[in-house]
Order: structure tokens, then sequence, then C-alpha cells
């Protein structure tokens, strides 16, 4: 007891006596400093940042904000990652599409096709190293190619190595030729040697773990810039590669910075911390095409907003219902409205700059007495409530919608859609989920009335994903439309695919196996003194938006 | 002393087990599987067989008590286990982004308190004058206003308007600016953001705090045995009023680590409270579990101190056993 008192007398007087204050400024001092020191962030000297040396030339940095992406580890093309788009600055497809969306030469300096189509020798480039000096050779391509395909990794460029679910055959002729034997003949084939399927190094990976490989912090590429640093959620330093085959950057340094906030993302373009930004939404997009010394670049992009249902739920079987869900919509108003100026979605495969497009599918303009009449037709009277009811059951349904997201269209047009509906009798309701728990439920647990999200079709389109039986979560599958994709998918000769890609259009729109809204338009807002950038084409959805060829961009202040 | 802080120290043992065990079961419970976010890619699942390898792999093939018995025993070596996302161990994620945290709260946390404490003080002393109307009325303010909301008017304000202040990030990018400042520069507004919304927290409890004590009968008595209003205030009333605060502090040392996702989000600073939400999302059971837990601990923490606090403040508590006042 005595004691207790006696330790609590001194502490209090501890306390009491000035002594309390320089301990909490030594704390104070002690996380500020933690903070300073925790996170690298002086550049090492001797690297890049104005060391002192004289130089005249500062060095030239170019910095990318990056908006709503994760920006961490593992930076390994073969994995999953946050900013896949990173990956295109430091690595190499065999094959790269250029701005009129042609197939050319990148890691392969040509290739050769069989007659039947079935066996392509690719001619690798013999002027390539790694960024650690080492050649690039046929056996980084096999390995590659295998690594990829052997299920246990897990590898996200898995499916680029398959033809309708059967690998691709890679074979070794010499160091610098590579004959790769598809199952069957595929349109898809070169496409997939482009896209996100880039080549990684066999002489850092072989025999290495992929999930916890000490070379996703510390990737090795071929492309125009080296990796330097990757900081969690704030940065990924690039280095210029003054080795790069198609000529060294003229940028110095790249910066991939993320920057959560569209709108602090604004302003770090506007005040300078950044040089270029994604633009989403049409609030941003009309907030930057006011500054000053900004230039706003518009892209096509492959991807679509819509409406899926399921077959098995609610009504969705009927096509009459189908159909009067799709009349009771002003597609035009909404996507007005919402998105701004972008093209309304009418056609399953877009944007109507892609070869892909058919314009001539069944349209459905605002009638919403023919979709009240299509809906009594099918035998549903309206119930006590003002909802329709068919053999005692309610015409209801809930509409799956991913909430947070980056994406805040898809939500808006929920409730939009809501209203829609409700003005002819059927009850929607909306249920907001998280990414996790969306895709659990929509290709785990394949447990969803209908939802809103983007599909995406490339320029070389591949609808399989979403329509073949295979793989389609919607339950609309058939054989009609499986024939039709196996047919596109099948042949090289672009007309007859369009004509598989057509009917396959038709279908859908003509039995409103989907609800389109709008095709995706990106836009990247870049400081007018940031050059070499070039012209967006009609249809300029390589997977780069704008950022096509960047060991070409230049900075130019003008004095 | 000594006994309280041992005695609280084993009551909140079995606190911190019901909840890790709580928290560890409804994270389980949530829908949405980690190793098919891992694994899967939206449209293409991965085979059942290279599902099963990797729920073995991690573990997850058990049944919940087990894995719960399991990261118990692995928790208390020190061992959080590794990251669902890149299967780096959990440690090493939290203390890359420790640091940030601190960093931003301890200083905001400062400031806020002593300038809510200061202010707080004026206030109580010149009630219902100009000084303590407007001061009140930017309390209500201020704690009306939601923190995102202030953080993009700052933003707006000093970086996109008048291009002072970086808008983002902890270091800036480009060039080789000077470390400190640079880093003062970027703490500027997210700090301005959190500690305005806590400071006036602190102005009121304080405000009312000393206006209470300062109607006491014995500053009345100090008073009127001629004593200077200064030390009437300094060692009188200032002691006492500063006990409620004393608790305030104490509760507030939780947020210190995970309270500000919302100001780390608009001025992408890379803190634990992203990391928390980013975790949440992707359901990377095994970092949520290590921040639950940091944070559980840090309450038990901040209430200990809290009593503490008061102990040394306030002579007459006395928390030993012998029932004195």
């Amino acid at each position: 007891m005595l004691a207790g008192n006696m330790k609590r007398v001194t502490l209090h007087g501890w306390f009491r006596s000035a002594r309390a204050l320089p301990v909490l400024a030594l704390l104070l001092a002690a996380a500020l400093v933690m903070g300073a020191c925790g996170s690298p962030s002086a550049p090492d000297p001797g690297q890049s940042s104005g060391d002192g040396q004289g130089s005249s030339d500062e060095p030239t940095t170019f910095i990318r904000g990056t908006v709503g992406l994760a920006l961490s580890a593992p930076f390994n093309p073969l994995l999953r990652m946050g900013n896949p788009r990173a990956a295109l600055w430091s690595f190499n497809r065999l094959v790269a599409y250029n701005s009129r969306l042609e197939p050319v030469g990148e890691l392969a300096e040509s290739w050769d096709v069989s007659g039947d189509g079935l066996v392509y020798t690719f001619h690798l480039r013999k002027d390539v190293k790694w960024h650690d000096g080492a050649p690039f050779t046929a056996d980084d391509v096999i390995f590659t190619a295998e690594t990829a395909l052997n299920e246990e990794n897990n590898a996200a460029t898995r499916k680029y190595w398959l033809i309708g679910g059967e690998p691709v055959k890679v074979e070794k002729i010499d160091d610098y030729t590579v004959q790769m034997t598809l199952p069957k003949p595929s349109a898809l084939f070169l496409f997939n040697m482009s896209s996100w399927n880039m080549i990684v190094p066999k002489h850092l990976l072989e025999g290495v773990d992929l999930a916890t490989a000490d070379y996703n912090r510390h990737p090795i590429g071929t492309g125009p810039f080296k990796v330097v640093e990757l900081v969690d959620n704030q940065y990924i330093r690039m280095e210029a590669n003054p080795d790069y085959f198609l000529g060294a950057p003229k940028i110095d340094v790249w910066i991939d910075k993320q920057i959560p906030d569209q709108n602090a993302a604004i302003a770090a373009l506007a005040n300078g911390e950044v040089d270029m930004i994604g633009i989403g939404g049409k609030d941003a997009l009309e907030t930057v095409r006011q500054l000053p010394d900004v230039e706003v670049y518009g892209y096509d992009a492959g991807w679509i907003l819509g409406v899926t249902f399921k077959r098995d739920r609610s009504f969705f079987d009927d096509v009459r219902v189908r159909r009067a869900l799709a009349y009771a919509l002003d597609r035009e108003g909404m996507v007005q409205a919402i998105a701004g100026d972008v093209e309304v979605a009418w056609s399953l495969i877009g944007p109507p700059s892609s070869w892909a497009y058919n314009p001539d599918v069944p349209r459905y303009p605002q009638d919403i007495e023919k979709a009240k009449a299509l809906l009594a037709e099918a035998g549903f009277t309206p119930g006590s409530d003002g909802t329709l009811t068919r053999d005692g059951r309610r015409f209801e349904f809930t509409l799956l919608v991913q909430s947070p997201a980056t994406d805040s269209d898809p939500e808006a047009f929920a409730a939009v859609l809501q209203q829609a509906w409700k003005a002819i009798g059927v009850d929607m309701k909306i249920q907001r989920l998280d990414r996790a728990t969306l895709e659990s439920r929509l290709f785990v647990d394949r447990d969803f009335d209908a939802y809103i999200w983007w599909d995406g079709y490339n320029f070389e389109p591949d609808p399989s994903m979403f329509w073949h039986s295979a793989t389609n979560i919607n339950g609309f599958a058939s054989a009609e439309i499986d024939a039709l994709i196996e047919e596109a998918n099948a042949n090289a000769d672009q007309a007859v695919r369009k004509a598989a890609l057509d009917q396959l259009a038709v279908k859908v729109a003509d039995e409103v196996l989907f609800i389109p809204l709008y095709y995706y338009r990106g836009f990247s807002a870049v400081k007018a003194y940031v050059k070499g950038v070039p012209a967006p084409s009609a249809a300029d959805f390589n997977n780069s938006g704008i950022l096509y060829e960047v060991h070409k961009l230049y900075i130019d202040k003008g004095k | 002393m000594r006994t309280l802080i041992l005695r609280r120290i084993i009551v909140s043992i079995p606190l911190l087990l019901s909840v890790s065990l709580l928290s560890f079961y409804i994270l389980q419970s949530a829908p949405g599987d980690p190793v098919a976010m891992f694994l899967q890619q939206s449209f293409e699942r991965a085979p059942q067989h290279v599902v099963d390898a990797m729920r073995e792999r991690l573990g997850l093939n058990r049944p919940i008590i087990i894995q719960y018995l399991y990261w118990l025993r692995e928790m208390l070596r020190g061992n959080f286990g590794v990251s669902l996302k890149t299967l780096e161990p959990v440690s090493q994620v939290i203390m890359r982004t420790l640091p940030a945290s601190l960093l931003l709260m301890v200083v905001s946390f400062a400031i806020a308190s002593v300038c809510g404490i200061a202010l707080g003080v004026y206030s109580a002393l010149r009630p219902y004058r100009a000084g303590d109307q407007i001061l009140s009325f930017i309390a209500f303010f201020g704690y009306s206003i939601p923190n995102f909301w202030l953080g993009l008017i700052l933003i707006y304000v000093f970086s996109f308007k008048m291009g002072w202040l970086p808008s983002s990030g902890m270091v800036s990018l480009r060039g080789a600016p000077d470390v400190v400042m640079d880093r003062i520069a970027h703490l500027i507004m997210p700090v301005a953001t959190l500690a305005f919304h806590d400071m006036v927290v602190w102005l009121r409890y304080q405000r009312s705090a000393l206006l209470g004590v300062l109607g006491e009968d014995y500053i009345r008595t100090a008073k009127a045995k001629g004593l200077a209003q200064r030390i009437v205030v300094a060692k009188h009333a200032l002691r006492n009023a500063l006990i409620p605060v004393v608790t305030l502090l104490g509760l507030s040392v939780p947020r210190l680590l995970t309270g500000s996702y919302i100001v780390e989000y608009v001025f992408a600073w890379p803190g634990m409270g992203r990391l928390a939400v980013d975790a949440i999302y992707t359901r990377d059971y095994p970092v949520i579990m290590a921040i639950l837990m940091i944070s559980a601990v840090l309450v038990v923490l901040g209430n200990l101190l809290a009593d503490v606090g008061y102990a040394l403040v306030d002579p007459r508590i006395n928390y030993g056993t012998g029932g004195a006042r």
C-alpha cells in the first residue's frame, strides 16, 4: 500500500515536472523520423535525380497518375498485376498491334504461317537484351509458355496459350526461332501473342516459386524502362533502358504514381505533380477540358456496359419479358444523362469504329405501351401493389452492382433502370456488393438474377467467354451460339469472322439476351508539353490507350 | 499503480482472445472466398485441384476452429501469417505501412490536442464573449463538415488553384528536394484535415470541463485569497479540468493507427487505413486479423493509459485496493 502510494507520487511528480515535455517531444520527433525514413523516398544518390555532377541536363521525368488502381507487388506479367499497364513499359510481347491495329513484330521480327493456319514460326530479334544484360533467346519464349501453361502456377496469361481449351505446342527450332503448333486454326492466336502476353526471363525465374519470388518486386524485362523501385500504394519508379531495341527512350525517368481519388488526381495534374492522368466520368472530363495547358485524348476501347440476365431466374426465360424490359428504356436519354458524350449501344460487339461492329441489329426505342402489351400477352396481370404477377408470382428480381467501385456509372444506371422498370410494373431491387462478394456470387456460386457491369471485347473479339456454353454464366448458351462463336474464332479470314459475329449480335439483340447501354470511351489528360503522343486512331484500343510506343514520348517545355 | 497495470493487463487477455475469435469467425463467414479471388480471373475458373492445392498451402482447408487455433499459436509467436494477396509475411506488409500512418496520425494528434486544449482554455476563460462565440461557431462547423469534403476543398484551393502544396502522396517524385521540407509540404493538408476535426472536439471538451471547474467553490476560495487569475487557472482550475480530457486522449489512441482511411484515400497517403480497407475488399484475412488485433491491443492500451493519466493528474484517484479516495 505504502509502496504503491510512493510509486504514484513519484509518477505524479514526474508528470508535473517539466521533464515530461521533452519526452513527449522526443516521441513526436521519433515518429517524424520514422515516417521520414520508413518509406524509401530519397532517390539513391548517383541515380537519375540530378546529383550535382554539374551536368547541365536535368533528367526528364514523366509521371503518370494512376487513378484508383492498386499499385503494389507483384510486378510480374505472369501474375495478376494491380496495375497491368505498367508491364507495357518494362516488358515486351512477341507481337504488337500498331495504332492502325495491324500486327507488327515486337520481340519477333517476323513470322510465317503454314497454309492450314496451324503452324506459326516466329523469327526472334537477335538484338534484344534483358535489363540485366543477359541475351533474350528462344528459351525465354519456351519458358514463358510452359510456365503459363502449368496449371499449378495459376498464370494470368495462361488463357493466351490455349486455343479452345487445348494448349499450343511451343518448340525451339534454334536460339532465335520458335515454332508454335495450334490444336486447331484460330483467328485469335496472333492477338494472343500480343495483348498482355509478356515474355519473362528464364534465367531469373526457372525453378523459383512464382508466387513468392523476389522477382515480383524487382522485375527484369526487355522493355523501354527498367523498374528501379516499387513502393506499395505509392509509386513505381522506372529508368530509361538505353539499350532498348526499338530505340532509347527520350524520357529518363518514368514514374507511375498512385492517386486513388479522381479529384486529387486532377489537382495533381493542374499543379504539375503529374504529367498525365486517366479520366473517368463526365464531370471530371469537363474539368480537365478547361485546364489551360492540358491536352485531352479520347480513345475507343472494347468495353460495353450492359445488363445480363440469368435465364432460370425470375421470368427471364420468356423472350417477351426480355423484349418488354428493353422497350421500357429510354436508352439515349439515360446514357446522355449519366455518361454524357458516348455512343449508345444496341449491338453486342462495339464500338462503332471496330470492324466487328454490326449496326443492323433489332433496336428497341422506348415504347411503354408495347412493353406493357408484351407483358400482358405473356400472361401478366397487375397485382394489388401495381407489380405484375403471373401464376401467383410477383415480377421481381435483384440487380447486382459493384459498390464501391472506381466507376460509378453502373450504380447510377441501376437507379435509373429501377425507375424505368417500375413504370411497367416490374419490381427490381438493387443489391450493392463489394468486388469480392460480387465476383464470388457471379463466377463461383453463379447465384444472381441480373447484374450490370462491363463486358469486354477486343478489337479481335472473342465472345466465347460471355456466350459459349463452356464458360457462360447467364445460361443463355445454345448450340447455335456455340457454333457461331466457333466459326468466328476458327477463321483467320476477317470476312468470314465478321459474318458469324454479325449473326451472333443479331441473335443476342433479337432475343434480348443482354441489354447493352453504351460503349466505353477512354480519356487521358496529358500536359501539353508532353510530345510524341500518337494521334489516337479510330479504334485505338490496343490495351495501351494513347501510350503506344512510350519510348518516343518526349518533353518539350520550350525554354 | 503497478498492481493496477498488472491487473488490467491480466483482465485484457480474455478480452483480446474473444475479440480475436469473434473477428476470425465473422471474417470467415463473410461471402467472398480469398482463394477464389486469388485464382479466379473473372470468367476463367481455376481447375479444382489448383484451388484445393492453394487452400491447402494457405491452410484454408481445415475447419475454422482449427484454423483459428493455428492462427492463435502462430500469432503468439509473433507470426501473423502471410498475406493472401502477395504471399508476403503480414508483419512485412504492416511494417511497410506503419511509419507513414504513425507520422500522419501522431503529428495531427499532437497538433489537434495542443491547439484544441489551448483554445478550449481561452474559450472557457472568456465565455460568451466574441472570441468564444467565434470559436464555438468554428467548432460546430468543423465537427459537422465531413473529412473528405474538407480535404478536397483544401486540395482545390492550395493545389488546384494556387499550386502551393502537393495534392497527394508523401514524397515529391521530381528532382531532389530537401527531404524534411518535402515531407512537411506533403503533410500540411492531410494533417490540417485530420487535426481540424479533432481539434474542435478537444476545444469543446476542454471548454466545458474548465467552465465547470471554474464554477466550483474552491476556485472562489482561491480567488478570495487574492491569488492572481493566472495562478488560479493554472494551478487550481486547469489541473482538475484536464481529467475528462485525459480520458479522451487515452481513448483516441486506437485511432492513431487506422482512423484515417478517408483522409489517406483523398491525399493518396499510404497508411494503415487504406491497407485495412484494401485487405477487406480482397478478403486478405491474415492482414485484416493482424490490423484488428493491433487495434484491439491499442484500445486496451488506450484505456489503460487513460486510467494511468487520471491518477497522474488527479492525486485523489487511487486504484489501489485500500478504498481510500
